[in-house]
């Protein structure tokens, strides 16, 4: 199992270059603290189960650039059925991780259902995803990150982590501190400068 | 016995005059879930090169493809019906709404006074007024005149930075329908 420093710290790594799709939670607080990255990481703090929804329309739109989206078990659960979607749009370009600890942690680590038993990247390879796989070390993970990035299809790595530090203030990490509409503009004025492509129109809407 | 010949337009069917609208505005992505109204249209844009189409396998995904889609400057439509329609309150008020993302869907207007079918009663009463409720936009397509301003539709909606509901009405799939 790797601990929660072990897993950002290694996706963080990989992660250069790509535009990234982060699910609310734990996921996004951890990453915002972390890497303080506004202009390239769109923060999904909604919609939850739906952020790998965002990462494919983004992924669609920008087939020329890598999209990682970082979701979690308790958002993933509540759309399993999506994997049936990504694998028949078979994205190149998109490239899915899970941080799986098998508790809701911004909940302060309340069971997830069935977590014991729920074999994710299983389910998306029954789902007919080719590239889906479980690591539970740095190793693992450091390898699968490195091969799903240059595969160029679609690929799911599912990260067996620590469930929260109990030990860690309540409020801590925080949110990133933007609002919505804010997030919207910041990243969508970055995929203008990077794609060339216009987001917002002649009148900035 | 003369023959009068029709204009193009009115030659033409429903889901071709809507799929040149949105190709006419830059739209090339659809993601869409079947309901009985809307497979004529789905159909039209899976044969249609000019747009992606994107099955889904529940609604809300719509949701979540077209923001992204949108983020990534990139023109989209959602297709679904009614149910589905009101399976994505949450995704629409706190994705959609909430972060001022502009998305245009067609979603069928099931259920009303022409339609005995016990499973779509309740979206004809709840559907509309839901969406009026969390704020969106919506527009009805009850008429065939309507659909020849649907692409400045879809560029003006964009002004309100939230999603637009195109509701495909009985009227508009059969002109001899009495209600919308």
């Amino acid at each position: 199992m790797l601990t929660v420093d072990e897993y950002f710290d290694t996706v963080i790594e990989h992660s250069t270059g790509a535009l990234v799709v982060c699910a609310l939670g734990i996921t996004n607080w951890e990453w915002w603290e972390r890497t303080r990255r506004k202009e390239d990481c769109f923060h999904v703090n909604a919609a939850m189960g739906y952020a790998a929804s965002v990462g494919l329309g983004l992924a669609l739109a920008v087939p020329e650039h890598t999209v990682l989206v970082l979701d979690s078990d308790g958002g993933l659960t509540m759309n399993l059925s999506g994997f049936t979607t990504l694998a028949a749009a078979k994205p190149k370009n998109l490239v899915h991780v899970v941080a799986n600890n098998r508790c809701y942690g911004s909940l302060g680590g309340t069971a997830l259902v069935n977590s014991a038993q729920t074999d994710y990247a299983a389910a998306a390879r029954a789902c007919g995803i080719e590239h889906a796989v479980n690591v539970e070390t740095v190793e693992q993970l450091d390898s699968a990150l490195r091969e799903t990035f240059s595969r160029g299809t679609y690929g799911l790595v599912v990260a067996d982590i620590e469930g929260p530090d109990a030990t860690r203030p309540a409020d801590a990490p925080l949110p990133m501190p933007y609002e919505a509409s804010e997030m919207k503009y910041i990243f969508g004025r970055y995929v203008e400068q990077l794609t060339g492509r216009s987001v917002f129109g002649k009148l900035g809407f | 016995m003369s023959i009068v010949e029709q204009p193009p337009e009115a030659a033409a069917s429903i889901e071709t005059l809507i799929v040149e609208q949105l190709v006419s505005v830059g739209v090339s992505l659809a993601a869409y879930l079947p309901d009985n109204w809307v497979v004529p249209l789905i159909e039209q844009v899976k044969g249609d090169s000019r747009i992606d189409a994107v099955a889904v396998a529940r609604e809300p995904e719509i949701v979540g493809i077209c923001a992204g889609a949108y983020l990534g400057g990139r023109r989209a439509v959602g297709i679904m019906g009614a149910t589905g329609f009101l399976t994505c309150i949450s995704e629409l008020s706190t994705l959609g709404r909430r972060f001022q993302l502009p998305m245009f869907l067609f979603v069928s207007n099931r259920g009303g006074p022409y339609e005995p079918t016990v499973h779509h009663e309740t979206q004809w009463r709840v559907a509309r007024p839901v969406a009026d409720a969390i704020g969106l936009m919506s527009i009805v397509l009850d008429r065939r005149e309507k659909l020849s301003q649907l692409g400045r539709a879809y560029e003006s909606l964009r002004l309100h930075k939230r999603p637009c509901v195109a509701w495909i009405t009985k009227s508009l799939l059969d002109d001899t329908a009495s209600w919308e």
